[in-house]
């Protein structure tokens, strides 16, 4: 009966170490790294250049204005808020093409995760906010948060978030450098 | 360690990188750039004092509809009738009354009260000298902007006083472009002349 109980523990113990193994062999191969970079960078970039906008024309106030309702930067001085407004759709840029070539992509994803760890509760506040004005369910609490894609529902926007997050972490903390610029210029 | 650090120093170069980017294209801009050290959201320093004039009490306007904030400001603000009973005046293209939207090109470009001259006060070099021009001597300077929490026509009304336009001749309509366009009242489309 003992036997058994050992035998069934040891059948047990080999299957966990098994798929641990393939967890392993997964991660080393650097594909789901490469999927996670793509994406983030992909996400990024865009929502980079949507705030950005026209580079050559005079700036889009819309972005300044979102970013002054969470009321998380003070208005004076003014070079808070603005510098934020000049500053932030380039970091996510940068950020972004850092991801999906793989050059200082660990830093890219560590800003970005520092990013979403703040403007995630803070569009969670803001969603909770309009919730005590308007009344109804959260579900249909919907904003523009200012992130470059326009009005979004907010708890998909916090799904979103919480993946993008993820994400950045698995980037971050993954030891796989494959499929990236900054390993070929490294090993020249 | 040696990972952690590398990792830091990587993010501090990107965010370095970013700052310098994002103010050289910034000044690429030219006259239509983020002013880095402009308050864009000055409403003027009488806000919460009941300053306006006449024995007029400063207001605070809540909107139904977009039910986030109460918008404070020190300017004397017309209803909707005050707002018809101007705008069909025979005088009205005397230049006694002026109506000024605050609105974005675009918002301004879609429709607007007839007659209007558009100030954006977030590119203010561009609109507001033509604007003092007609402003100067005008008797009632009515400036809306989008209505709801709309605030563009506070921003103005207070970059007219700074332009030493008289703080009595200036009246906010708060009910803006939605409740005008909602109430069927006529409109103009097409570019600012400036």
């Amino acid at each position: 009966m003992v036997a058994e109980g050992d035998a069934q523990r040891e059948r047990g113990g080999d299957t966990v170490t098994a798929s641990r193994s393939a967890f392993r062999r997964l991660m080393d191969s650097g594909w789901p790294v490469l999927m996670a970079r793509l994406v983030l960078g992909g996400m990024f970039v865009y929502m980079g250049v949507m705030k950005v906008g026209d580079p050559l024309k005079p700036f889009n106030e819309e972005f300044l204005k979102l970013i002054r309702q969470y009321h998380m930067l003070p208005e004076t001085p003014a070079i808070f808020l603005n510098g934020t407004a000049i500053v932030l759709p380039w970091l996510e840029i940068l950020c972004g093409v850092g991801l999906l070539l793989g050059l200082s992509f660990r830093g890219a994803a560590l800003l970005l995760a520092v990013m979403l760890a703040v403007f995630t509760p803070a569009i969670l506040m803001r969603g909770l906010a309009i919730l005590a004005e308007q009344g109804g369910s959260f579900f249909n609490v919907a904003f523009d948060c200012g992130c470059g894609s326009g009005v979004v529902v907010t708890w998909k926007k916090l799904l979103e978030n919480g993946g993008l997050f993820l994400l950045s972490l698995l980037v971050l903390f993954s030891a796989s450098t494959r499929f990236s610029l900054s390993t070929r210029l490294h090993s020249r | 360690m040696h990972a952690f650090k590398r990792i830091i120093f990587e993010a501090l170069v990107l965010a370095v990188v970013a700052v310098g980017v994002g103010f050289g294209a910034n000044a690429l801009r030219g006259k239509g750039m983020v002013k880095p050290t402009l308050n864009y959201f000055e409403k003027g320093g009488l806000v919460g004092k009941a300053a306006a004039p006449n024995g007029a009490k400063a207001r605070t306007k809540t909107d139904d509809s977009q039910p986030i904030k109460k918008l404070e400001h020190p300017y004397q603000e017309l209803t909707f009738d005050e707002v018809v009973d101007i705008f069909n005046d025979p005088t009205v293209d005397t230049g006694h009354y002026l109506f000024v939207d605050a609105r974005k090109d675009e918002e301004f470009q879609a429709g607007h009260i007839p007659g209007a001259i558009q100030c954006n006060h977030y590119r203010l070099e561009e609109y507001i000298y033509p604007l003092i021009d007609r402003a100067d001597g005008a008797e009632k300077i009515v400036v809306y902007c989008g209505g709801g929490n709309c605030e563009d026509s506070i921003f103005v009304c207070k970059d007219l006083t700074d332009f030493d336009i008289p703080f009595e001749a200036i009246y906010l309509y708060s009910g803006g472009w939605k409740e005008w366009s909602q109430k069927g009242m006529p409109s103009e489309k097409g570019a600012a002349t400036r």
